[in-house]
């Protein structure tokens, strides 16, 4: 009959915890803040147990390279406040869907409403020249060994642009450069909705997304 | 992220005569190596490649690893313990195999195994697996002889690309110590390794 060996236990775990902070900001002040916790979903899961291994041992092959190096944001998920003007006219023709997806829900994919950083106010399918995602600011700062966090000044003139008076944002992504930032349904790696916080053109966003392999 | 090690020892008619199933401890080291793994720009290119065994570790109870030849081919101390995420290394690694018995420093020493192409059995987890034959570990050297009839492995670690396999003093970024398995040549040991994310 097998020994089986006993075992005490101890870091059983690693959670990939986030927090993320966005500040926005009118002439440099402060006018509203939103802070929280996101969801690493599954497909960020995928993600870290593909990055750290081989598909082949001989010879060496990756099995995926990318790393984050976007952000995007939408009027998606089930904290949009505003859905009287995300629902109206001039946003609903050109960032239609629903607003059901939750920062509890590790199925999440994409964004529910994605917005354009910058382009046109075309309806799908969209122009190719039209910026969904946004670079983070490299390199990312670190806030101890196991953090890492990753910012991005969401400026005056971006998302709130033209006829876009005012977007109530609600919803944020992360998204590696696998991700093509010229269209709007790229899968990502974390999410959270969040109260909505209104972009005009007066309005700059920081948003700071910080993860700790704890 | 679930960390999970099951180690079994099966004879030569395949029966099971020791398993250790628990979990393990992803160090700082390991943590670090996560976070310096994600950015866009980021250098760090290394993946896990490598496991290896030894006979540290404060579960280490088996009196042979206390005795000459083990306590002189492979000294040390037996203090570390699987809680503390600073450790960098194994405390008393062991040769998987060797032309030279004994603690003399040779090019064909091994102290790291290959891991096979991993496996991932659902979204988010991936799966490494080794299989440690009857004679490594208590292997056979060059003239023959089996130096290490008996080897009480206790103590195991996970390495990343960049290790080199003829060398002891390697840093790992996973690590276990669990109460002793007395290797022989009587045995095979698998060592399967999961992490789950999320």
């Amino acid at each position: 009959m097998a020994k089986r060996i006993p075992s005490m236990r101890k870091h059983a775990t690693i959670e990939v915890k986030s927090n993320l902070s966005l500040v926005a900001r009118e002439r440099g002040k402060i006018v509203e803040r939103r802070e929280g916790h996101n969801i690493w979903v599954a497909l960020g899961s995928e993600y870290l147990a593909q990055i750290i291994a081989y598909s082949s041992m001989s010879p060496l092959t990756t099995i995926r390279d990318d790393r984050v190096r976007y952000m995007g944001v939408g009027m998606g998920g089930t904290r949009q406040l505003a859905l009287p003007t995300a629902n109206a006219s001039p946003l609903v023709a050109p960032y239609p869907g629903t607003n059901a997806q939750t920062d509890t829900d590790e199925t999440v994919q994409r964004l529910e409403r994605p917005v354009r950083m910058t382009g046109g106010s075309s309806n799908f399918p969209y122009s190719p020249t039209d910026e969904w995602l946004a670079q983070v600011q490299a390199p990312p700062t670190f806030p101890d060994a196991t953090s890492i966090t990753f910012r991005r000044l969401i400026q005056e003139n971006e998302v709130s642009y033209g006829v876009f008076d005012i977007v109530p944002l609600s919803e944020v992504g992360l998204f590696t450069n696998a991700a093509n930032p010229n269209v709007y349904n790229n899968t990502l790696l974390a999410y959270d909705t969040f109260a909505t916080l209104s972009k005009t053109e007066k309005v700059a966003i920081e948003i700071s997304w910080t993860l700790r392999f704890a | 992220m679930e960390l999970k090690l099951s180690i079994v020892a099966r004879n030569r008619a395949n029966r099971v005569v020791y398993r250790h199933d628990g979990n393990n401890m992803w160090v700082n080291r390991g943590r670090t190596y996560l976070r310096d793994k994600i950015y866009f720009g980021s250098t760090e290119e290394r993946r896990i490649r490598y496991m290896g065994f030894g006979i540290g570790g404060n579960l280490q109870s088996n009196a042979l690893a206390y005795i000459a030849p083990l306590s002189t081919e492979y000294p040390g101390t037996n203090n570390q313990n699987d809680i503390t995420l600073a450790l960098d290394s194994l405390e008393r690694p062991v040769q998987i195999t060797s032309d030279v018995a004994g603690n003399v420093v040779d090019p064909s020493d091994i102290w790291l195994a290959d891991l096979a192409v991993p496996t991932f059995p659902r979204t988010g987890m991936v799966r490494w697996q080794h299989v440690f034959t009857e004679t490594d570990i208590s292997y056979t050297d060059g003239g023959g002889s089996t130096p290490y009839l008996v080897v009480p492995i206790s103590e195991v670690g996970l390495y990343l690309s960049d290790a080199d396999p003829t060398v002891s003093t390697n840093e790992l970024v996973a690590y276990d110590t669990f109460q002793p398995i007395p290797k022989t040549q009587l045995f095979n040991i698998t060592v399967t390794w999961s992490v789950l994310f999320g």
